[in-house]
């Protein structure tokens, strides 16, 4: 198992440790708005436990791995803040961007640690050393462009614990590099050669194998048994003993410590850019000039596609007048859009807009494109048994024309969402988002073992849901208000409902049916549902009505 | 003269050999099999005229037109629903209209007028609307309020229009200036399964007349609409009574 392993690839690390909390104070911490005071304890709680802390929370007793309780009883005021991995790496990618225009190909471990290979640009710019101060300005620059002068990023960077840059041989070497950086202040460079790596890592517990290698802790911990606490104790050891003992694992752990990891960055490069705009000198307010504009755009657009076998499913449109009016509108198909059906898109967008009723006021000096969903064009395969029907064509192309003229919410499909109440049984989702081929909508589950809903209305349901309820009056026999009391006892059975228009005499009833739900947040709702059938002048008419404190509502009608 | 004129009569034949024929078949959607009757056709067959309008009106109307649209949805063809913001849609689908290629257009209703959301709109927009759905969808749900906002020379467009598509128009609610094909009157004889304080609404018996142009007296009919499950069924004499709810005794409070 000794193969020859070649010389690991030098590599440079940007890292902060806690970059959710900085993430975090980006965003704005919840309810607290965009100030922040830099000695406000902080921790992000990830699974039930405090993932990482500010230094300040650091002060007063917050440590990793404490659960919220524990966290809280050492700090009272520490503002805990949930974990959105989605949120870290949408704040990191300023950064990225940044560190980028030098180094193009980056990889990021995760949001707050970039690794990259140093060998092109550690020569561009001359030495290890001169590389490690430019990528820790570039990040800084990244960072402050990020919180547009809010904060200021030296004060946020200490909330996650500084940033360093380290360099060195391998990827573990350089992280821990980058870590040890953070401590001294300065950015680390282990000099290259194998002897300098395996000196630098020695001194290194082996706990740390699992916080920056990813190794088992398990595997950490039965080392940490066996006596070898530190790198250069697992180190010393043959690989071979490390291969009885632990198998392949071995084999790897004897690599990582002693620092022959050869696995190379694994750089991929950015995606490109694929935004196509063009600006107005003149600005332009007739119809027709702008969808030739815009037919130009497509096509280039269009060519690019082509040539790499790729097909645009989802793209943005956006327009902008000289007052800064703007029309931004995201259109989908999935079958893939070709010039033609992209440049009937802009046109309907823009038509809409500019022949609407609210149409800007001013001409239109900024038209661009921004593909959002490519794939491979690999054809759109029909269904066999005649699965696409041309009633179908005609009412995809008819409703898109329709979303140009009212907009992508203005038209609905609704799907199932379940519910006890019938307003909120169904939801209406606008048709851009799921697209008009009918499948990805929620169809209400049937069948004898379709779970039911407790509580809610027994079929047939009713025909009229009026999501602005009808505020009414029932009476008693002698015009007394009928109430609920709180533990659902009817005071006198309804007789008269009284609407704007009149009154009705109430012929039967059924209920209370009471509901309380949600008595945990503020969407609590304590209602009695009845059912009401009246005489009206063209006969009987059904209704469903909600008392909630001493208010009749009618919600629906069985019309 | 006499030449173009005769060359003009060969030119009309040949165009017209040109045209496909259409089956009778073709030209109609099918209706739901209790409604067949009334529509003077066998159950299963179809008997909605393309190009037709309906009219439902009465106090079921809204049922009435989820029932006309149902069976058109089911063999798929596309509805579309425009201002109807408090359309019941489980009671659509319980009636059997297939949501998935059924669209909602949100309509300037005057109701909602302060509310200032993007979904409502002006009503030359409407007008825009209406006829773009109309070349891609097969059945157009139109509230009273729509047609009562569109001028009648745009309706007049829409129905020309209609026809040469082949959709098929319903009208809920009576707006009164629209000249229908078929009017449907849709009357609630009763509701059933609900007592004093005890059941719950189970089932109504409506009674639809149905009125044709160029046909003789209307046609009428008992149905259960919606029946216990939701659903459309033929009211026969034998289930015609009340369902029966056993002998109810009042709840009586205690303690």
């Amino acid at each position: 198992m000794t193969s020859v392993s070649t010389q690991p690839p030098r590599c440079a690390v940007v890292h902060t440790p806690a970059w959710p909390l900085i993430a975090a104070v980006m965003n704005g911490i919840a309810g607290r708005g965009p100030e922040y005071a830099p000695d406000q304890p902080l921790a992000v709680m990830r699974s039930q436990r405090v993932h990482c802390c500010s230094p300040a929370a650091w002060r007063d007793g917050v440590r990793p791995g404490m659960r919220r309780r524990q966290a809280q009883g050492a700090c009272p005021h520490v503002v805990l803040v949930a974990d959105e991995p989605d949120r870290d790496a949408r704040c990191f990618e300023p950064v990225v961007r940044s560190v980028g225009t030098l180094v193009p190909l980056l990889d990021i471990e995760s949001p707050g640690s970039l690794l990259m290979a140093t060998r092109g640009p550690s020569r561009y710019v001359g030495g290890d050393v001169a590389l490690t101060v430019r990528l820790g300005d570039l990040a800084m620059a990244g960072l402050s462009t990020a919180v547009a002068a809010r904060i200021d990023p030296v004060v946020l960077l200490s909330t996650g614990g500084g940033l360093g840059v380290g360099v060195a041989d391998g990827r573990l070497a350089a992280t821990l590099a980058a870590r040890h950086a953070i401590r001294r202040g300065e950015p680390v460079v282990v000099e290259p050669g194998s002897a300098a790596t395996a000196a630098f890592l020695a001194p290194y517990p082996v706990a740390a194998l699992s916080a920056v290698a990813g190794c088992d802790v398990g595997l950490v911990d039965l080392l940490q048994r066996l006596g070898l606490r530190r790198f250069g104790d697992v180190a010393a050891l043959s690989p071979h003993h490390l291969v009885d003992r632990f198998g392949s694992w071995g084999h790897t752990l004897h690599r990582l410590v002693s620092g022959t990891d050869d696995t190379a960055p694994s750089a991929l490069p950015p995606p490109p850019d694929l935004t196509i705009s063009r600006l107005f000198d003149h600005p332009v307010d007739q119809f027709d000039m702008l969808v030739f504009a815009a037919k130009s755009l497509v096509d280039e657009l269009g060519r690019y596609f082509t040539d790499r076998g790729q097909v645009c499913t989802r793209v943005r449109v956006e327009a902008e007048t000289e007052h800064g009016e703007a029309s931004v509108r995201v259109w989908h198909r999935a079958e893939g859009m070709n010039e033609s059906a992209m440049v009937d898109r802009v046109r309907w967008q823009l038509d809409g807009w500019i022949n609407g009723d609210d149409r800007p006021s001013a001409g239109v000096t900024k038209l661009a494109l921004i593909p959002l969903e490519i794939r491979g064009d690999v054809g759109t395969q029909e269904g066999f048994w005649g699965g696409r029907t041309a009633a179908d064509d005609a009412a995809a192309r008819a409703i898109t024309r329709v979303m140009g003229l009212v907009g992508p919410a203005g038209v609905t499909v609704a799907s199932w969402r379940g519910g006890r109440d019938p307003r909120e049984q169904y939801r209406m989702v606008p048709l851009a988002d799921v697209g008009a081929d009918g499948t990805t909508v929620c169809e209400r589950p049937t069948g004898p073992t379709a779970p039911a809903w407790s509580g809610a209305i027994p079929t047939p349901s009713p025909a009229l849901v009026h999501h602005q309820p009808v505020g009414v009056q029932v009476l008693d026999a002698d015009d007394r208000a009928v109430s609920v009391s709180g533990r659902g006892f009817v005071s006198a059975a309804p007789s008269v409902l009284c609407r704007e228009h009149g009154r009705v005499a109430v012929t039967a009833w059924a209920g209370p049916w009471p509901v309380e739900e949600r008595w945990w947040d503020e969407r609590a709702r304590r209602v009695a549902r009845f059912q009401l059938v009246v005489q009206a002048s063209d006969g009987p008419r059904a209704y469903l009505a909600e008392v909630s404190s001493g208010q009749w509502w009618l919600v629906a009608e069985y019309a | 003269m006499s030449v173009s004129v005769a060359r003009r009569s060969v030119d009309l034949s040949v165009l017209r050999a040109g045209i496909p024929a259409v089956m009778a078949h073709e030209r109609l959607l099918p209706v739901h099999p209790v409604l067949a009757p009334l529509f003077g056709v066998a159950p299963g067959d179809p008997g909605l005229v393309r190009g037709h309008t309906v009219v439902c009106s009465g106090s079921a109307a809204m049922s009435c037109a989820f029932a006309v649209m149902a069976a058109p949805t089911q063999v798929g063809s596309w509805a579309g629903v425009v201002g109807l913001p408090s359309v019941g849609v489980s009671a659509a689908a319980e009636l059997g209209v297939v949501l998935s290629r059924t669209v909602f257009v949100a309509g300037a209703s005057p109701s909602s007028s302060s509310s200032t959301s993007s979904s409502t709109f002006a009503s030359s927009d409407m007008a825009a609307v209406i006829s773009a759905l109309v070349d891609g969808v097969e059945v157009l749900v139109l509230s009273r309020q729509v047609v009562a906002s569109v001028s009648g020379g745009v309706m007049r467009t829409l129905h020309t229009r209609l026809q040469s598509r082949g959709g098929v128009l319903v009208l809920v609610g009576d707006p009164g200036s629209v000249s229908a094909d078929v009017r449907l009157v849709a009357t609630t004889m009763m509701w059933d399964g609900v007592g004093a304080g005890n059941g719950h609404l189970q089932r109504r018996r409506v009674s639809i007349e149905l009125a044709a142009r160029r046909r003789g007296r209307p046609t009428r009919a008992d149905v259960w609409l919606p029946d216990h499950r939701g659903g459309l069924s033929m009211c026969d004499e034998r289930s015609s009574g009340t369902v029966s709810s056993g002998n109810v005794l009042p709840l009586r409070r205690t303690g």
